[in-house]
């Protein structure tokens, strides 16, 4: 596929984009070029949403036993090629095996709770609601819907939102990141080989021409969105003027709390993989440490002593424990905010810029871990979302003050707890606003079949992802009052 | 040498497994007693058995969000199964071999205790091995 413009998929068939521009898909731990994305045209779009229209009425007829039996040979089809899934991901995105292998696991879970859908979208009826009258809910697919999904995890979260889309008995047209589109072209060449109904499901390559013909055009009812807030917010506005249903999931600024009564020899290994898992480019990944009391001390040398032997490299080696930023801006990113730090006055304990790599790895975008103490959190490294592997420690008094600083944060997607009391725990959950709490666990990540949730900056709209939310937001519930003469 | 994944320890164990099975293959070939044969055969096809089983493990429960660095896991000690000649293993030392791979899966199963599901597998991995 080197260097090789890829393809829409559009009406059950491959199809050349009418793109005049491309970006190099790249490899981020040896800079080499993998694929060309087309930037797609709004024709590209419009043809995309045609074919979903199409397709739509001969698919919400269709039973939904028949519609999940696709779903089901999906599954099994994914998990027949799951090593060489996993490791497209690896290559086109940098993270490593395991981590590839993890998320395709969670891609497969959301496709097996679509299966579901002959139980999640039964409506409900209660008779007599007036002598002689009986009255029901049924839930309704709606149309044409597509998502806009992000760089990090390029299989798992567009897959929070088709399956239970097209299960539902909608049609779907899945915009895949223009920086990672590889594994979802590989998807797709299975949906092709299993011969899905044609135009049920469709991939158009593109940027903000696309996105803007999918949100404008008065064919599609629905976007899901996972990205920046700046994005996400922009596209809530836009979606939402032209009365289109929208759910967008933003940025994140996370923070992971450790109270002195933490276990620490289970803790710190789960803060490694909170912030430096997926090279610290998760919507969940821990974003400051808050160091409560008297844990201070021991949790900052304990930390840096296991950052310290994180093995940076090649995602595709197995014993590689990270690998590099998903691409060069990505790392120039997170350079600059090293840069603020330290000028901002934070402690630089551990450089994970310039790291020692092997030769082929060069051209790669690798930080190493990273770690500034004396962390305030007025500093830009402790607001703002860094998405990279860097940890900023900041100590605080008591669990009140750590809430404190939490709910100041305008992200709220997740925030983690780790302690031993049942009461500081409860106390966490109960007062901090964020969406998504981990208690003793530090990527507080829902199942397919819990919303993906997440407040303030880190959330716009009424339904979540997932579980039965996300039905909900694939479907319109409809009020029937009968009465027979 | 260490094991720092669970990707590694996984791919460690799969050719452990394969070693062996390879060892037992060559020694059906020259097995000339009846009840040698079946047992060495039952060995075989437990392997394969355990290689599947490895492999759904692979698939099924790395936990993405709970991976966590593997510390201190080395495999210097049981490089010597890999490097067991086929040519001159003689089936008697199986049960050396089989206890050797019990104590890797038992370390492996305690190194991933993080993943409950995973660090189950190699304690019944290590079983499967101690009863040979």
């Amino acid at each position: 596929m080197k260097g090789e413009i890829l393809k829409n998929y559009i009406n059950g068939k491959w199809v050349d984009s009418r793109a005049t521009k491309t970006r190099d898909v790249i490899n981020p731990a040896t800079g080499e070029i993998l694929a060309q994305t087309p930037m797609g045209t709004k024709e590209d779009a419009e043809e995309s949403i045609q074919a979903a229209k199409e397709a739509f009425w001969r698919w919400r007829t269709t039973p939904a036993q028949s519609r999940i039996r696709y779903l089901y040979e999906l599954r099994d089809a994914f998990e027949e090629n799951f090593d060489e899934l996993a490791e497209v991901c690896t290559l086109e995105h940098g993270k490593t095996l395991d981590e590839s292998r993890g998320e395709y696991r969670r891609t497969i879970e959301s496709i097996e709770i679509a299966t579901s859908i002959p139980s999640l979208q039964m409506g409900f009826n209660f008779e007599d609601v007036a002598m002689g009258i009986d009255e029901m809910m049924i839930k309704q697919p709606l149309g044409v819907f597509f998502c806009v999904a992000p760089f990090n995890f390029p299989a798992m979260v567009p897959a929070w939102f088709w399956p239970l889309a097209i299960a539902t008995g909608n049609t779907y047209i899945v915009k895949p990141s223009d920086q990672c589109p590889i594994t979802m072209v590989k998807q797709f060449e299975i949906i092709d080989e299993l011969d899905f109904p044609k135009g049920i499901i469709n991939l158009v390559h593109g940027g903000p021409d696309v996105v803007n013909t999918l949100i404008e055009n008065p064919d599609t009812v629905g976007l899901s969105f996972v990205g920046s807030s700046k994005i996400g917010n922009l596209l809530y506005r836009k979606a939402g003027e032209v009365g289109k249903r929208v759910q967008v999931q933003g940025g994140a600024k996370n923070f992971i709390t450790v109270m002195p009564d933490a276990d620490l020899e289970r803790t710190i290994p789960n803060l490694i993989t909170s912030f430096y898992g997926n090279a610290g480019q998760r919507c969940l990944a821990g974003g400051v440490l808050l160091a409560v009391g008297e844990v201070y001390e021991p949790l900052k040398d304990k930390i840096l002593d296991a950052a310290k032997k994180i093995k940076l490299g090649y995602g595709m080696d197995e014993d590689t424990q990270m690998g590099p930023l998903a691409s060069k801006a990505g790392m120039d990113n997170v350079l600059k905010f090293i840069d603020k730090g330290i000028e901002e006055g934070a402690e630089l304990i551990l450089d994970g810029r310039n790291p020692k790599l092997d030769d082929n790895l060069i051209n790669g975008s690798f930080i190493g871990p990273t770690i500034f103490d004396k962390v305030t959190p007025e500093m830009t490294i402790a607001k703002e979302e860094i998405f990279g592997p860097v940890i900023p420690i900041v100590k605080v008094n008591s669990l009140e003050e750590a809430i404190e600083i939490i709910n100041k944060s305008r992200y709220g997607n997740a925030s983690s707890i780790f302690t031993s009391s049942g009461k500081s725990a409860r106390d966490y959950q109960y007062n901090v606003n964020a969406g998504n709490i981990g208690i003793n666990i530090g990527v507080a990540a829902p199942i397919a079949s819990f919303p993906f949730s997440g407040m303030k900056d880190s959330f716009k709209g009424d339904l979540h992802g997932q579980g039965k939310s996300g039905v909900d937001f694939f479907t319109e519930d409809k009020v029937v009052i009968t009465r027979w003469f | 040498m260490t094991l720092g994944t669970l990707g590694a320890v996984i791919k460690y164990a799969l050719k452990l497994e394969a070693a062996v099975i390879s060892l037992y293959e060559k020694a059906l070939e020259t097995a000339n007693v009846k009840e040698d044969n079946a047992t060495i055969t039952s060995k075989v096809s437990q392997g394969q058995k355990n290689i599947k089983k490895l492999k759904k493990l692979q698939r099924e429960n790395t936990t993405e969000m709970i991976l966590e660095p593997i510390k201190d896991f080395h495999k210097d000690s049981f490089e010597e199964i890999l490097q067991t000649d086929l040519e001159t293993f003689n089936f008697e030392r199986s049960g050396e071999i089989e206890n050797k791979i019990a104590l890797f899966y038992e370390e492996a199963a305690s190194k991933v205790s993080f993943i409950q599901e995973a660090s189950y597998i190699f304690q019944q991995l290590a079983l499967k091995h101690s009863e040979e």
